[in-house]
């Protein structure tokens, strides 16, 4: 199972854990889906987890769970664990587990099911400075590389940190995390602006393109020579983009966006569109205005690395 | 009071319910199949008086543990135990002759019949069964998955138990409980596949009459000329034969007195006796019993793990292993050695068969093979279609120009084609058991398909970029991470191993690389064969040859080559207060 750990909490991300053994299980073709459905094999893996004795609060996360096998989560009736439910979105759910657990005396309010109230204001707290969220940048602080001064080859400026996208592949359910946390905020703006294909301008950034277009089932575009070394060859008319047909530019991390503009007007020449960016990381706080929207799952703001950028070395040192 | 009405499952019942039950098998059982020979096919009795007869002995006696199943706290609810019967009673009403009995989707045939039934208001369904609009569909989604359809168009993870229509939600009318319906799916398939012995035969009148028409089948051969189409006709009669004749072997089903998690197949060692006596061997007699051995198997164990699989239902069926039950020594020897075969890893799934199980040491030609026949025919069609082969002067590396270049990004580009070579690669890697590797891509291409193999494989996943992209590329894409293990490589095309040998030498990766998948292994007659991964490596096709040539003895002159895959790098440098352009290299 997939545990973020806070101190002597762990949270269980029930549709991410899904989503990660639907994946092992059903190999050949992983789609991604808002709307989570709790199998029997999910369970027995998180009643695996929960069945060794521990003090530790089990926190379940249901948010995006809209059904699970009957009657599976009586089994926890006997377990002496302390557990509470949170992010229940669905009345569904909520009746459910009502149903489901029954012997010990929990107390359900809105999102929340709990049996100790002292175990849901911790919850509660931890809920507050957004878990998710939290997790996500411990993941990609880990990739940051600070010991230096390092070249951004794309503008030709220079940084004092570099976060290397490229350490995060080596950590599996890492890295399915990002990505799964990438699908879910992207969806729904991939739909909105119906976009055909996905275009990427570095290996980075081409690997997450794959790997979302596979969640996603959306096409990709590889324009290799856009960065982080300009290199075209000779001739290349780039026929792999369409007129009229709408692109989402995917990165690892953007800076001050030098290759995002070079796809822009590489799209806009051949009379396509680009409607939207979605990468793993940005610079600075992402509040800039844009002709499109961008997102990304977190900001070196957000990591509090202190991420400098500058003309001249010496301006960094 | 019928007999069948003894039987456990139907006798706890409430009285209410054998009522209701009583009625549908009046109504319905006459409709079931009594007939072996239809269609042009041989099937095994589907009529109430054996098959479902059967199949409600075998959940009572063999499948269930009676002290748990129905106890009135922790067993069925009776409106389940109501759907079971029924399920098993409508399971194989489509295979009726009023209706169009084909085997393939007879289970969803089947359950179509339920609903046209329950739509008709003056049917007995719908009158008497007690069964509610919502109830009808819980029962429509067992009857569907008690048996694999088998449509294309159907994908595995949807089909059978894991088909999407056992997880969502049904309410028993009364009480308002959830009905487990995939308990109940799983308990009715894996009956229907224990039924298996000689009792679903029926008459020995019926093995005389299949014995006839072999016999006239031979005599029509004889007289070949005008008798073409009968025979092909006849022939499929008894297509079916064999395995009606594999069920002759088995006496009964039975659950073990002393181990409770044991299902017996006991033999019928008196027609054992009998066919040894007629020449057959044990050897064969074997191999006609591990077929039924091993689909029952499958079947248990598939359930176990998807229906069986909660806490609560893994007590009302307790069942675990299946063995045969024999006196004869030599039979139970035979058996236990193909038992011993069959359970090494091997491929038996359709899609698999065409992936050729490559020992490593058996290359043939000194060329890698080809993993996946199928695909590379698709490949190969999709190259013709598209011209995605260029032809002209190609630089390949230092020393070799080509004069074909195939366009693999494009390739990779291409939905469809990628992740079948994904999933090509994947199953092969995991037929060879390789466990434990850092996937690892070579340039763009070989990290595109490299990152769809990593993450269908939930394996780490790395890229290196070659020497001949290296001025192209990034600083930190050139870097790697210091632990990578043991590595699989994947590649776009290997012509001359130059790039691959380079990139091992470089990393010192001698010892680290167990394999290398390349989309295309273009062997070249200027080249030496003898080249030392080649043994490791593996392609999706092998077909298209390259032309090569040396670059010094080539026409168009080392200097002044122009070949259509030159990159030209712009760097900018900064000096003094404005941008110097350092020039266009190329």
């Amino acid at each position: 199972m997939y545990i973020i750990e806070e101190e002597d909490t762990e949270i269980i991300l029930m549709d991410f854990n899904t989503a990660y053994f639907a994946a092992r299980d059903h190999k050949s073709k992983v789609l991604y889906h808002k709307d989570c459905v709790i199998s029997e094999t999910v369970f027995n893996e998180l009643r695996h987890h929960l069945s060794g004795l521990s003090k530790k609060l089990f926190v379940i996360d249901m948010k995006n769970v809209v059904s699970y096998s009957p009657r599976i989560f009586s089994e926890l009736e006997d377990n002496p664990c302390n557990v509470v439910f949170t992010n229940i979105e669905h009345g569904k759910i909520r009746q459910m587990l009502e149903e489901d657990l029954k012997a010990r005396r929990w107390t359900t309010e809105e999102h929340i099911m709990y049996v100790e109230e002292h175990d849901k204001e911790k919850v509660n707290n931890l809920y507050q400075q957004n878990v998710r969220k939290r997790e996500i940048i411990r993941i990609i602080k880990k990739t940051v590389s600070d010991k230096g001064i390092y070249i951004l080859e794309s503008s030709g400026l220079y940084s004092n940190c570099y976060v290397d996208i490229k350490k995060l592949f080596m950590d599996v359910k890492e890295y399915y995390y990002i990505m799964f946390s990438l699908a879910e905020m992207s969806k729904e703006k991939i739909d909105e602006y119906s976009i055909d294909a996905f275009v990427s301008s570095s290996k980075n950034g081409a690997i997450i393109a794959n790997i979302l277009g596979r969640l996603l089932d959306i096409k990709e575009i590889h324009l290799i020579g856009v960065g982080p070394r300009y290199s075209l060859e000779l001739g290349n008319p780039l026929d792999c983009l369409k007129e009229g047909k709408r692109y989402a530019y995917v990165f690892d991390f953007l800076c001050t966006g030098t290759e995002l503009k070079i796809v822009n007007a590489l799209i806009h020449a051949k009379r396509a569109y680009l409607k939207y960016a979605v990468g793993v990381a940005r610079y600075g706080r992402g509040d800039e205005n844009s002709l499109f929207a961008i997102e990304t799952l977190v900001n070196t703001e957000d990591m509090s690395i202190g991420y400098k950028i500058a003309g001249d070395t010496e301006l960094l040192t | 009071m019928c007999e069948y009405m003894k039987i456990a499952c139907i006798a706890k019942m409430e009285d209410k319910y054998k009522g209701a039950f009583r009625a549908m098998v009046d109504a319905y059982s006459p409709k079931l199949s009594p007939r072996i020979i239809d269609n042009d096919a041989v099937y095994t009795l589907h009529d109430f008086e054996h098959h479902c007869i059967h199949i409600y002995e075998i959940i009572s006696y063999v499948l269930f543990d009676q002290d748990i199943v129905y106890d009135d706290s922790k067993g069925l609810d009776q409106r389940e135990l109501l759907l079971l019967n029924y399920a098993v009673l409508f399971h194989d009403i489509s295979m009726s002759v009023s209706l169009d009995n084909t085997r393939e989707k007879h289970s969803i045939k089947s359950a179509e019949y339920i609903q046209s039934e329950y739509d008709r208001p003056d049917s007995s369904l719908r009158a008497r069964s007690t069964l509610n609009n919502i109830e009808i569909k819980a029962l429509k989604e067992i009857v569907k998955a008690h048996s694999d359809v088998k449509d294309t168009s159907i994908r595995p993870e949807n089909n059978g138990l894991n088909a999407p229509g056992l997880m969502e939600e049904y309410n028993t009318k009364y009480g308002n409980k959830i009905i487990r319906t995939k308990f109940l799916a799983g308990v009715l398939r894996l009956a229907d596949e224990l039924d298996v012995s000689v009792d679903r035969l029926g008459t020995g009148g019926l093995e005389s009459e299949l014995e006839e028409l072999e016999n006239k089948i031979r005599r029509l051969k004889k007289d070949y000329e005008g008798n073409k189409d009968q025979i092909e006709r006849l022939t499929r009669y008894t297509e079916s034969y064999p395995h009606w004749k594999r069920l002759r072997l088995i006496s009964t089903v039975k659950r073990n007195d002393e181990e409770d998690d044991l299902i017996k197949l006991v033999i019928d060692d008196d027609y054992v006796t009998k066919c040894l006596d007629e020449g057959q061997t044990e050897q064969a007699i074997a191999h006609e019993l591990i077929d039924v051995y091993d689909k029952v198997e499958q079947s248990l164990q598939e359930c176990i793990k998807l229906a069986f699989n909660t806490r609560t239902v893994k007590k009302y069926v307790p069942v675990k292993k299946i063995e045969i039950a024999t006196k004869i020594e030599k039979l139970k020897k035979e058996f236990e050695n193909l038992k011993g075969i069959r359970m090494l890893p091997q491929s038996t799934d359709t899609e698999e068969k065409n992936i050729v199980n490559t020992d490593i040491s058996s290359v043939q030609n000194n060329e890698p093979q080809v993993i996946d026949q199928a695909l590379e025919e698709e490949l190969c069609k999709e190259i013709g279609k598209r011209n995605l082969i260029k032809f002209g002067h190609f630089l390949l590396t230092d020393k070799y120009c080509a004069r074909d270049w195939i366009d693999t990004q494009e390739i990779v580009e291409t939905k469809k084609i990628l992740n079948d070579m994904v999933k090509s690669v994947v199953k092969h890697i995991e037929l060879k058991q390789y466990k434990g590797y850092t996937i690892v891509g070579i340039d763009l291409v070989g990290s595109l398909l490299a990152s769809g193999i990593a993450f269908s494989l939930q394996a780490p996943l790395s890229y290196v970029v070659s020497e001949k992209n290296s001025e192209f590329s990034g600083k930190q894409e050139k870097e790697i991470p210091e632990e990578l293990g043991k590595i699989i490589l994947i590649t776009d095309a290997i012509v001359t191993y130059d790039t691959v040998h380079r990139i091992i030498e470089k990393y010192s990766w001698n010892d680290n690389v167990g394999a290398i998948y390349t989309i295309f292994y273009r062997r070249s007659d200027t080249l030496d064969d003898n080249v030392p991964y080649i043994q490791k490596t593996f392609c999706i096709s092998n077909r298209f040859k390259a032309e090569l040539f040396e670059k010094e003895k080539c026409e168009y002159k080392k200097e002044q080559c122009i070949a259509m895959n030159r990159k030209m790098a712009i760097d900018f440098k900064r000096k003094g207060d404005g941008y110097e352009n350092s020039g266009a290299k190329f």
